[in-house]
């Protein structure tokens, strides 16, 4: 297999032996050595002016190389990785990466120049309104001390993004353009808001950066008199804090203080950079440094739309000319949208997909021609690029046998490489021209991307003759963006249809097969406005529109008919993904999976793996045949690793060395004779039994050699007989959620306690650990009065929460001592104990609250992927999620779910793969109510219902409630009480309560509705108890629930028109 | 007795197995499991007749690696990527090593055999006395006498050259930073072996390689050989607790995607441990918690002289004084600056800082109250310690 001894060793003697050499010895003990330097004689060959002369492009890859001449493989090898090919990765990269920051700087301009504005306005009317004249900045002490003049001005920059990283650049970006508007701009990051150093540290780096970098004072006087020194005072003084919500609140209320109480001698600019919340300064600061914020918003693009200008930019629109398959597209926005999160990350991976399209495909040199502004097209043989063995290997290309192109046509080949050049490129218009009617459904360059690159897509094989546009939508599955957008087109209003056309004019200006189709329609948009204009609602979406606006309604039909057959024209014409294309190896990178090792590595996989499966990468003839049993021959770490995999998380070191050393031993000299004559090979058998010092030296160095690879623990001090095999994720899992979940058994607390007062004291006493998500208290249930079980479990989320509870062992609640144990989620010892409680646990419902989707999604959207995304867990009950306002929803969802262990599970689910819901996680359990109970009101009714709005129980476990509730949090300040029947409100909105077959739930909850007088009051809306019997028959509640749902919707809006009217 | 009861067992299955091979022991194994569903297996360690101490770690240094010959040709099978390697150097990537087996070996050679144009500098990441201050003033060094050997062969004059021992990590990390030379061939390669290392997994040294990772001047080659390495991407930087679970929980999304910018690479070598197992005690000896005489000769070996030497004087006093609690601080302090091999009680402490890092010195008390400095290892094993020292 190897090419061994054969090998031409490059010039510096590098040999088998060198692997072995023992003169290295003493360079192993230091901690750093030289191993050498450059040599100087290869300095000057490798300088460049010798590089741009040699163009030949060579034709095979090491790979086949390898196969043909042995001999010639570090030749090729040099040859291949030629300087040519260095040189145009790095024009083809640069290329990219100066898009991708040019687009970035784009989308951030306007922000900056209105911060910039911003700065202006408030410092000319700082210096108009006489506050600080250049005297009063020279005094030593502030003579105004009223409150307003120690405001400082703040600008929050919202990044509408977590992760830090992505914003780096554009905080440079800020410092710069502020710099040059001639600001004195200083840059803190969240680490210099240190707790260890202190307002102390920050002031110093604030100095250094204002007024000279040696300074290690921190006195902000200093700041005062530079500031009134060399004319500095023409000029505002800006302070950008990147990172707010990661500083510490301590250090930067300090610095807050001590900024305002100089801001009138020096007008400071605070820029905080915020994530995502505009009230994070709230959150990490008290209320005395709030106080002098001033505060304005800035609110910067979202990745999302980062991410699709960068799409477009560099793949859509003339750039480097390198682009990427399907699949590779596909696993770039998996990552992306499910994983990282960051435009960095993709960039990244952008990156290396270049770099191995470079290292894989020979002809990827020929992108330099693509890369190359102007008319500098390929012109074939003219200028040595096609040598025979490129005209050999471009022809050898999948793409080019599968049409059966051949040599006789080589002639042709220009004729496709220009094709394959040609800019603008016909499928790129018709992908943004897409793109644009996606928008009014507020769809992502990022998915019709990677649909439209997909070159078995359905959409290529519907335009048979006889489909028609709504049988589509039937062929295409049921995630097809392209669909989405050709329904969505029937609903769009005149006007939106009008600035598509538009968009569509200006795309395909350079193209006139589509631009001819477009430019056919104006016509038609002009007798739609005018049947609009007549009508007097050019502007309502068609849907909305009245009926007797039946000749717009006609104008508009014909009008989108229109639309779609341009749109349809433009798919069946034009829509070529890449890959479908002759030659196209030559730009697009393929192979997924090498990206992916190269971008993520899994070390745990493949080093399990590699021990595992040891004789798969030694390919030695021994173990190769050894099936299922182990070999003496085999690696020792392998033989002790595979016999680990039959043990517990617990290994008993006794039991392991008894095990590996049986297998170390030839059982008798017969069955060593029979195995021997069996064996082809003999040289790995032990010729004897080797001694007893050595298998344990042998051992010895397995298990260090697994400690090495992190794959067991060493034995510990409470248990020397053992060791512990590190706790293994399943990855893929742990990747989706980021953010861990832990469980921990407690006992130990007063058993007394009601469900709810012992779920609060819980909450409050581990809350410095982490988030509570949830306390488990088996077999209890609201209005028990049994005393508690014995033991309850928490889940925690947050890094390092089960460590900081551990040492919660022991502490006080209350009288009681509470003992605190890990129980991480594979451990099943107490599951006996809990059996029973378990079973009627599991049969009742538990209600969860979940936040993390995108708020701007629909709402019926959201419910049903919600649904879809839990029902794993367990029988998905109800959603609930409202609209805090038009077309924004609530950001918490309550999700009501029922089955074995429903809770647990959902706890550990991690994401969504739907794009909005890739964060959504279950951020608590509801409580047990407290005492208070709500009796139900209907009659004979055995069952009774607790709780509050958001926490509504049943305590009869084989029932569940459907309803609303509401809340008022912001209304009802000095409002008076008011009552209004159900029944009443019910009749007035026109809902049917006689008519809708309930299919045997009852009502229960309050007939009467309260306004209350002061906030948090729940209010209870109608609600029905649904008495279960079968599990079939739940599917049958589902259609009245949503019934009720919606009319409670309406209910909810018919008293919010009663509270405002009250108010006036 | 579990022996006998061991033995019985043994016989008889190896009776019933005569075909099955070696199903036997694995068999045996998951018995053991069963059986005590609820209890663990309540064998002790003593229970196995472990040999002489001294006869186990003589073993251990001459055990024959099984598979030369597949190993050596897998060595060279990866030959073949030496110039995909380089190029991807060359174009501004990391490279990180990982798969089972040491690949020190591999990454040296690789070094020596394809980096030639460059030049090379290894730390030994599973050494615990790497000091990154002292490998960042090696690397400046290095730069700024490539840059003046360009200079001059390009003609153009030199600046002044500035010295390095004064500055702060910072200065030298922005001289490193660069860009220094127009040529953006113009870089030094780090090989980093185990970045996961002891004196390396904290987040400051992590930060340190980060931001070095990060310098136009700087490409590293690492490997690594934790499984647990991709878990950095949970967490932040800034949990410091997450550091001594996970070596690599240290790494966050700026320093994987900005700066490190590794290249995943497997490169299972199923070569012997053996320089990043010296650290690591022999799980059948564990009886004798103590250092052994070799593992802090290296320690040792890998610090300065004066520290070498205030050792020594350590030692010496505690074979000359056996009865006693130890060396009281003052005295070697004393000692030490009759000798001129420490200046202040201030380098005094950082030696005895080192020491008790590497567990080579352990305070007490004596009964007087004063503190003591005493070497927990045995006479014999100090005389071997001083004579491998002086060798």
């Amino acid at each position: 297999m190897a090419p061994s001894g054969t090998v031409a060793d490059p010039p510096p003697s590098s040999t088998t032996d060198s692997f072995n050499s023992g003169d290295t010895a003493e360079n192993d003990i230091r901690p750093f050595f030289v191993l050498h330097k450059a040599s100087s004689g290869s300095l000057q060959g490798k300088s460049t002016g010798t590089v741009k002369s040699k163009r030949r492009i060579e034709s095979t890859t090491p790979k086949i190389a390898k196969k043909t001449e042995l001999e010639t493989v570090e030749e090729e090898d040099v040859h291949f990785y030629s300087p040519l090919r260095l040189e145009v990765f790095e024009t083809v990269w640069s290329k990219i990466e100066k898009t991708i920051e040019d687009v970035l700087r784009d989308s951030n301009s306007k922000v900056f120049n209105g911060i910039h504005d911003w700065i202006r306005q408030s410092f000319d009317s700082i210096r108009s309104s006489g506050a600080l004249s250049l005297a009063e900045a020279v005094r030593s002490y502030p003579v105004l001390t009223q409150a307003s003049s120690k405001q400082l001005f703040t600008a929050l920059v919202l990044t509408r993004n977590l992760e830090m990283v992505d914003d780096l650049l554009t905080y440079e970006e800020l410092d710069l353009h502020l710099k040059s508007q001639g600001c004195h701009v200083a840059k803190l990051s969240s680490m210099d808001f240190s707790a260890k150093n202190g307002v102390g540290g920050c002031l110093r780096v604030l100095l250094r950066q204002f007024v000279m970098p040696t300074i290690d004072v921190a006195d902000v006087t200093i700041l005062a008199s530079w500031y009134r020194e060399n004319g500095n005072h023409k000029n505002p003084v800006v302070i950008i804090v990147d990172d707010t919500e990661r500083c510490c609140g301590t250090v930067l209320s300090d610095l807050i203080l001590i900024l305002s109480e100089c801001a009138v001698k020096v007008p400071i600019f605070l820029i905080m950079g915020v994530s995502t919340a505009h009230d994070a300064p709230r959150k990490i600061l008290p209320a005395n440094a709030l106080q002098r914020l001033c505060a304005t918003r800035f609110t910067l693009s979202s990745p999302a739309e980062r991410m699709d200008a960068i799409l477009e930019a560099v793949f859509l629109k003339p750039c480097s000319g390198f682009t990427v398959s399907h699949k590779v597209a596909l696993f770039m926005r998996n990552y992306f949208l499910c994983q990282d999160g960051t435009l960095t990350s993709f960039v990244r991976t952008l990156k290396i997909a270049c770099l191995q399209h470079f290292s894989l495909e020979p002809l990827s040199i020929m992108l330099e021609h693509f890369c190359q502004d102007g008319d500098n097209q390929l012109s074939g043989e003219g200028d040595g690029l096609l040598t025979e063995a490129t005209m050999k290997h471009a022809f050898d290309l999948p793409s080019v046998t599968r049409n059966k192109i051949t040599r006789s046509t080589c002639e042709m080949l220009p004729q496709f490489l220009l094709d394959l050049q040609r800019m603008p490129h016909p499928w790129s218009i018709v992908v943004l021209c897409i793109y644009e009617a996606g928008k009014f459904d507020k769809l992502r360059l990022l998915d019709i991307f990677c649909e439209t690159l997909d070159p078995e897509a359905r959409y290529l094989k519907y335009f048979l003759p006889s489909a028609t546009v709504n049988c589509q939508s039937h062929v295409s599955g049921p995630k097809s963006v392209i669909r989405r957008i050709l329904r969505k087109l029937r609903d769009l209003s005149p006007s939106q249809l009008s600035s598509l056309l538009k968009s569509w004019e200006n795309l395909s200006a350079e193209f006139s097969e589509i631009n001819d189709k477009v430019m056919e329609l104006h016509p038609f948009m002009k007798s739609v406005e005018a049947a609009g204009q007549r009508q007097g609602l050019p502007n309502s979406p068609k849907k909305h529109a009245s009926r007797s606006n039946s000749k717009l309604e006609k104008e508009l039909k014909a009008m989108t008919d229109k639309v779609a057959a341009v749109i349809e024209f433009m798919l069946r014409e034009y829509m070529k993904p890449v890959e479908s294309v002759p030659f196209h190896e030559i730009l697009c990178f393929k192979n997924v999976d090498k990206l992916q090792s190269a971008f993520l590595g899994d070390p745990r996989g493949r080093i399990q793996s590699d021990l595992l499966e040891s004789h798969n990468i030694l390919h030695c003839m021994c173990c190769s045949q050894r099936g299922t049993t182990l070999l003496p021959s085999m690696h020792d770490t392998s033989i002790l690793y595979t016999l680990a995999q039959e043990h517990a998380d617990v290994i008993n070191l006794h039991d392991w060395y008894q095990s590996f050393k049986t297998i170390l031993i030839p059982r008798s000299s017969k069955a060593n004779q029979k195995s021997k004559t069996k064996k082809r090979k003999d040289r790995c058998e032990e010729p004897e039994a080797p001694s007893e010092a050595l298998i344990q030296a042998r051992f010895c160095r397995a298990v260090m050699e697994l400690q090495i690879s992190g794959l067991i623990r060493m034995p510990s001090k409470r248990r020397p007989d053992s060791v512990q095999r590190t706790f293994e994720i399943a990855f893929a899992d742990i990747r989706k959620s980021s953010r861990m979940l832990s469980r921990i058994y407690v006992k130990g607390y007063d058993r007394t306690l009601t469900g709810y007062d012992l779920v609060i004291s819980m909450r409050e006493h581990f809350a410095s650990c982490g988030e509570v998500i949830h306390v488990y208290i088996p077999g209890y249930f609201e209005g028990s009065t049994r005393n508690l079980n014995r033991f309850a479990f928490i889940f925690l989320r947050g890094e390092g929460a089960e460590e900081k509870a551990l040492k919660l062992s022991g502490s006080h609640m209350g009288e009681h001592k509470i003992v605190v144990e890990s129980y991480p989620f594979h451990a099943k010892h107490l599951d006996p104990e809990l059996a029973h409680m378990r079973e009627a646990d599991n049969r009742r419902q538990h209600k969860m609250s979940v936040t993390g989707y995108d708020t701007s999604l629909p709402l019926d959207y959201v419910k049903t992927e919600l649904i879809q995304h839990f029902c794993i867990c367990g029988h998905v009950l109800k959603v609930m999620l409202f609209e805090e306002s038009k077309d924004v929803l609530c950001s918490t969802a309550f999700v009501t779910l029922r089955g074995e262990d429903a809770v647990e599970k959902a706890l550990q689910l991690g994401g969504c793969d739907e794009e909005g819901l890739k964060n959504v996680e279950v951020s608590g359990v509801a409580a047990p109510e407290k005492n208070k109970k709500i009796e139900s009101d209907v009659e004979g009714s055995k069952s009774v219902v607790f709780g509050d709005a958001d926490t509504w129980q049943s305590s009869e476990p084989d029932s569940f409630i459907c309803g609303m509730p509401f809340w008022f949090n912001e209304l009802g300040k000095g409002k008076k009480k008011k009552e209004y029947s159900v029944d009443k409100a019910l009749e007035e909105i026109g809902f049917d309560l006689k008519n809708l077959d309930l299919k045997g739930m009852k009502r229960v909850g309050s007939n009467v509705v309260s306004v209350p007088v002061k906030g948090s009051t729940p209010i209870l809306l109608p609600a029905w108890l649904v008495e279960r019997g079968d599990d079939e028959k739940e599917d049958d509640y589902m259609g009245p629930c949503s019934e009720i749902e919606s009319a409670a919707r309406s209910l909810r809006k018919w008293f919010f028109e009663r509270v405002d009217n009250t108010t006036e | 007795c579990h022996c006998s009861l061991l033995c019985a067992t043994t016989m008889e299955d190896i009776e019933n197995m005569e075909e099955d091979e070696c199903g036997f022991s694995r068999n045996y194994f998951l018995a053991k499991e069963l059986s005590g569903s609820s209890k663990r297996s309540a064998h002790k360690l003593s229970d196995i007749n472990v040999v002489d101490e001294q006869e186990l770690r003589e073993t251990a240094l001459n055990i024959e690696t099984k598979h030369t010959k597949e190993i050596s040709e897998l060595l060279n099978d990866y030959k073949t990527m030496y110039s995909k390697w380089v190029f991807e150097l060359r174009c501004g990537f990391g490279l990180l090593m990982y798969g089972f087996g040491s690949k020190k070996c591999l990454i040296e050679d690789f070094a020596s055999a394809s980096l030639t144009e460059y030049s090379v500098v290894v730390i030994n990441g599973y050494l615990p006395s790497v000091n990154l201050k002292q490998v960042l003033l090696a690397l400046a060094e290095l730069l700024s006498e490539m840059l003046k050997c360009r200079r001059k062969s390009s003609g153009s004059v030199s600046k002044g050259q500035e010295t390095f021992p004064t500055r702060s990590i910072d200065d030298i990390l922005s001289f490193l930073r660069g860009p220094q030379s127009e040529d953006k061939d113009c870089f030094i390669c780090v090989v980093v072996h185990n970045i996961d290392g002891p004196a390396l997994r904290d987040p400051e040294s992590q930060q340190t390689l980060a931001q070095l990772a990060s310098c136009s001047h700087i490409r590293i080659i690492a490997s690594i050989d934790h499984v647990n390495a991709p878990l950095q991407l949970l967490y932040r930087f800034f949990d410091l607790m997450r550091c001594f679970v996970d070596p690599l929980a240290v790494w966050d999304k700026k320093m994987v995607h900005k700066q490190f910018n590794w290249l995943w690479h497997h490169v299972p070598t199923f070569a012997p441990y053996k320089n990043e197992g010296v650290f690591f005690p022999l799980v059948l000896a564990q009886g004798s918690t103590a250092q052994t005489a070799k593992t802090a000769a290296i320690v040792l070996q890998s610090l300065t002289p004066n520290a070498q030497n205030v050792f020594k004087i350590l030692a010496g006093y505690q074979l000359s004084h056996p009865d006693e609690d130890g060396m009281p601080t003052d005295d070697l302090y004393s000692a030490s600056r009759e000798r001129f091999f420490v200046s202040s009680q201030v380098t005094l402490n950082s030696h005895l800082t080192e020491f008790k890092d590497h567990e080579l010195v352990k305070t007490k008390r004596n009964s007087d109250g004063q503190e003591c400095l005493n070497i927990p290892l045995s006479s014999d094993a100090i005389r071997q310690l001083l004579l491998d020292l002086n060798q």
